[in-house]
């Protein structure tokens, strides 16, 4: 009886206010939290809600907002950016943040050589890093030999405090602020500081009573307490788990969706549709000609890379994907064909009018045959002029669902036309030492994450870029349009007037059409579900469900 | 005394319903394979995108107002619902007659000759699927009993061959004994040791990617025999060491028969009621271990079919629940397993009352 009470009593103790807890899933667990150093969406999206640059992008409109900076004006057409801090701007351990922090950070960590900084490429004009100077406590200038547009959205890379780093050699910065890393010496300026990570389980981040809109609202900023980043290796159990109530908000997949959906008349959430995904999913073939510097032979045999180079065989290839089929059938029909690098979700620069490449087989065996490429032996299997059948290997990354499954559907639609082609699914690492370093892969399918200024592609499409896939590191364009495309990136970045440089890359996306170094497939929708205790979430194409984590409350 | 045991055996089936109907089940399984060309409708890669997860066609035997009909299945569309889930309708006024020996798309009967004739099918443009579709509306069905002819005959070329290198080995080194046997029995540890399903793994990682599911498919079964024949070989040794100091080979190395004569003709026969049970029941280890390999993305590829790389479409709970037939695969190597299972069970019985054997499973 006596024990029975004693419950009893436990049960009526007045309940302390539950605390306001975000949860969300993660695919893998971050493998830094250097906000400099980190290269994969599973580190930066933690480390986003820690620390903040001077600009960010506005989760709705795309335009670029004030954060750190509460100002910033540029003289000269743009050649000279100076940004003004906000008043007395606090680290997460007190320390002021002052004008030195911003020119330590951009200095000697993001602009030193000898630092592995990803974000680097965006800040360099032609390879030249801009002069920063500290103008006073709050003031920093930012001077360009020529006008650099997409600088405002480059301003936008975390700060770092000065306080810790100021003596720390390049090499031991590169590996600072690893995952073991004790949650006092993770100072951050963000909304949140790291409360505790729990190896490849869950990283919980706790308000930052620091963070700067603290003081300039009125109201407590963020309103949550915590933020915690579940690390769930699949997406199927982070659906399952959200629709347990596991989970406060995901990402939905197209190919999940109905499930999810279906989920509702269990689970009190609702699902919210942003339109098309600024990411893109593509084919590429290898096209690396430069041969390899020790044994002086290409990569791959060369009478492939004379199939992949030849615009006529990738334009066979383009009209034999049956795009409305890999949307209805991996996507639920939740995705529209892409032919071109920009997603609609960037509306700013998107290009309506690209040729679509409508599914052809018959076109496509038409254009082989007239480039040379016929069946002369009668085993179902196209050859070239040479006689070498044409025969390749198509790689994904192992457990990508989307992209397996895409792959799937075009090596159907490519032997369809008479190729011979197999398909393999690659460890995700294996895949990225291919692409960047071995460069011995055949044919890819892959995908880009997007971003709404076309220069941060400019690693991909320079063809001095390191993403430049089918053929990285030219010293020199070996192909006429890609000394084109060289040329409208230099252009872009120094066209000031909006019409104006639309229309350069505008140009680009033609190019990118009519020669089809990558063929692009489908553009997904981006849908949310997120469960209805949580308030004022807007998830966006563009700034996903974490755009205004601050003002998100969960109660 | 083969009569005997002929006669044992056919008491025993009729003793055992379960042995009898195991091995029924097998020899379905198995000439259902063999004839995978004919008695499948459709070709294990033919695709009809419109149909993705058709769901299982039910066949009418009724033409609707009571009476009998020749039986017959329907079209089937669908269309998204507000969930886009797949909603499939009978088409209104539909009715595709099955046929027999239709002429379908062309396969190999048998490797001998060419041929468009199947068992089944249905007429004009209508489309059966027995066992529901994929995701690009392939039929299961086919794919099923495509897929068993990979996932059937691994087991049984891969005990084959370890069956031979066992008995041999085990067989040398039983006979010779000394320096030979002790060399053998230390490889045999260094084998043993070795985690069968990750060596598997390392090995084809190993190899090149553009390799044929075929490439792959004899592959997997090189290694796999290649791990399987040591634990056999050990108890063949043991065997012989102890056969051969039976009367019967004494009196023929008096005779003057040469030592591999003996050891083929006298002493190895001798151990077939242990390497047939040992055979039966190591199968399964095979049949597990290429499915395994597969539905990890390493064995046989997409288009190809093999029943492990069918149940990667099931590995998620998602696809589970709205299509359940994604599922059927798994049914297939669990009877079969189990099937491989009983036949051991009883025909150790038959052969070998006072032995236990325990089958080398590989995963």
């Amino acid at each position: 009886m006596s024990l029975l009470l004693s419950f009893f009593l436990v049960g009526c103790a007045p309940p302390t206010p539950p605390d306001n807890v975000l949860n969300l899933g993660t695919i893998s667990a971050p493998k830094t939290f250097n906000p400099v150093t980190a290269r994969e969406t599973s580190s930066t999206d933690v480390i986003n809600q820690m620390f903040v640059g001077l600009t960010t992008t506005d989760g709705q409109t795309g335009a670029v907002e004030p954060e750190l900076a509460s100002d910033w004006e540029s003289k000269e057409d743009g050649r000279v950016w100076i940004f003004t801090l906000h008043d007395d701007l606090r680290w997460s351990d007190g320390e002021p943040l002052t004008a030195a922090d911003v020119v330590f950070t951009y200095n000697e960590l993001y602009l030193n050589f000898d630092i592995d900084s990803s974000a680097r490429h965006s800040l360099l004009m032609d390879g030249e890093p801009p002069q920063v100077e500290k103008v006073s406590e709050r003031q920093v200038k930012f001077t360009y030999p020529d006008p650099y547009v997409p600088f405002l959205r480059a301003a936008s890379n975390p700060i770092l405090p000065e306080h810790l780093f100021a003596d720390i050699s390049p090499a031991e910065f590169n590996y600072a602020w690893g995952v073991d890393t004790s949650p006092d010496e993770l100072v951050v300026n963000g909304p949140f500081k790291l409360g505790r990570y729990e190896s490849e389980q869950r990283v919980v981040l706790e308000r930052n009573p620091h963070y700067y809109k603290n003081q300039l609202d009125d109201e407590q900023l963020p309103r949550l307490d915590k933020l915690i980043f579940h690390v769930v290796a699949n997406t199927d159990l982070q659906v399952q788990r959200f629709l347990r109530g596991d989970l406060d908000a995901i990402g939905v997949q197209a190919q999940l969706y109905p499930v999810v959906r279906a989920g509702q008349e269990r689970a009190d959430f609702e699902m919210h549709y942003s339109g098309p995904d600024l990411g893109t999913l593509f084919l590429a073939f290898n096209m690396n000609t430069t041969p390899h510097p020790e044994t002086g032979e290409t990569h791959i045999p060369e009478h492939k890379l004379d199939w992949f180079n030849d615009h006529q065989f990738r334009r066979a290839v383009a009209y034999a994907i049956d795009r409305q089929m890999i949307a209805e059938v991996v996507f639920n029909r939740l995705a529209s064909p892409a032919h071109g690098p920009v997603s609609p979700a960037n509306e700013e620069f998107y290009y309506p009018g690209l040729k679509e490449y409508e599914h052809d087989p018959d076109k496509a065996r038409e254009i082989l045959e007239e480039a040379g490429y016929s069946d002369r032996s009668g085993d179902g299997i196209i050859q070239d002029e040479k006689g070498n059948p044409v025969k390749f290997v198509l790689l994904t990354n192992a457990g990508a669902d989307q992209r397996v499954a895409t792959a799937e559907i075009i090596r159907q639609d490519l032997s369809d036309i008479g190729m011979d082609v197999s398909f393999r699914q690659v460890e995700f690492n294996t895949l990225v030492s291919q692409l960047s370093s071995d460069f011995d892969w055949e044919a890819v399918v892959m995908g880009f994450t997007g971003s709404l200024e076309p220069h941060f592609g400019s690693n991909v499409w320079l063809s001095s870029g390191n993403l430049h896939m089918w053929h990285p590191y030219q010293e020199e364009p070996v192909r006429d349009w890609e000394r084109e495309i060289d040329e409208l990136f230099a252009q872009g970045m120094r066209t000031l007037e909006p019409e104006r440089r639309r229309e350069v890359y505008s140009r680009w996306q033609r190019i990118v059409n009519r020669e089809l170094p990558l063929i692009y497939t489908v553009t997904s929708d981006t849908i949310h579900a997120v469960h209805s205790r949580v308030k004022n979430a807007q998830p966006t194409a563009i700034g996903g469900l974490t755009h205004n984590v601050e003002y998100l409350d969960v109660r | 005394m083969y009569k005997q045991k002929l006669a044992d055996f056919i008491y025993l089936l009729k003793q055992n319903k379960l042995f009898a109907a195991a091995l029924f089940t097998l020899v379905l399984l198995y000439l259902s394979a063999i004839f995978a060309g004919f008695i499948s409708p459709y070709r294990y890669d033919s695709e009809d995108r419109t149909k993705s997860f058709h769901p299982p066609t039910p066949v009418y035997f009724t033409d609707g107002e009571g009476g009998l009909a020749w039986p017959y299945v329907k079209d089937y569309e669908f269309e998204f619902d507000d969930y886009h889930r797949r909603i499939y309708e009978p088409v209104e006024g539909s009715r595709n007659r099955l046929q027999l020996f239709p002429e379908g798309e062309k396969y190999n009967f048998l490797g001998l000759l060419e041929t468009r004739r199947r068992l089944f099918g249905v007429e004009d443009d209508g489309k059966i699927y027995l066992f529901g579709a994929d995701s690009r509306g392939r039929d299961l069905f086919s794919r099923i009993i495509y897929g068993g002819r990979v996932s059937l005959s691994i087991g049984l070329i891969g005990v084959s061959i370890s069956l031979l290198l066992g008995l041999l080995i085990g067989g040398i080194s039983g006979y010779l004994g000394g320096l030979v046997d002790n060399f053998i029995q230390r490889l045999i540890e260094v084998i043993m040791l070795v985690p069968a399903f990750f060596l598997l793994l390392a090995l084809r990682s190993a190899f090149p990617l553009d390799w044929t599911s075929v490439r792959v498919y004899f592959f997997i079964i090189i290694i796999m025999s290649f791990i399987g024949w040591a634990s056999l070989a050990r108890v063949i040794r043991g065997m012989v060491l102890s056969l051969r100091e039976k009367q019967f080979v004494e009196a023929a190395r008096v005779s003057g028969v040469p030592g591999p004569v003996i050891l083929i003709k006298h002493i190895l026969p001798n151990t077939a009621s242990y390497f047939i049970v040992a055979a039966t029941v190591s199968i399964p280890g095979y049949i597990l271990g290429e499915s395994a390999l597969s539905l990890l993305g390493l064995g046989i590829q997409d288009p190809h079919a093999s029943w492990g790389n069918l149940l990667q479409d099931a590995m998620s709970i998602s696809q589970l629940q709205l299509h359940p037939w994604v599922l059927l695969p798994g049914l297939f190597i669990f009877l079969t397993v189990m099937s491989f299972n009983l036949v051991g069970d009883a025909l150790r019985d038959i052969l070998d009352p006072e032995h236990e054997v325990s089958g080398g499973n590989l995963v």
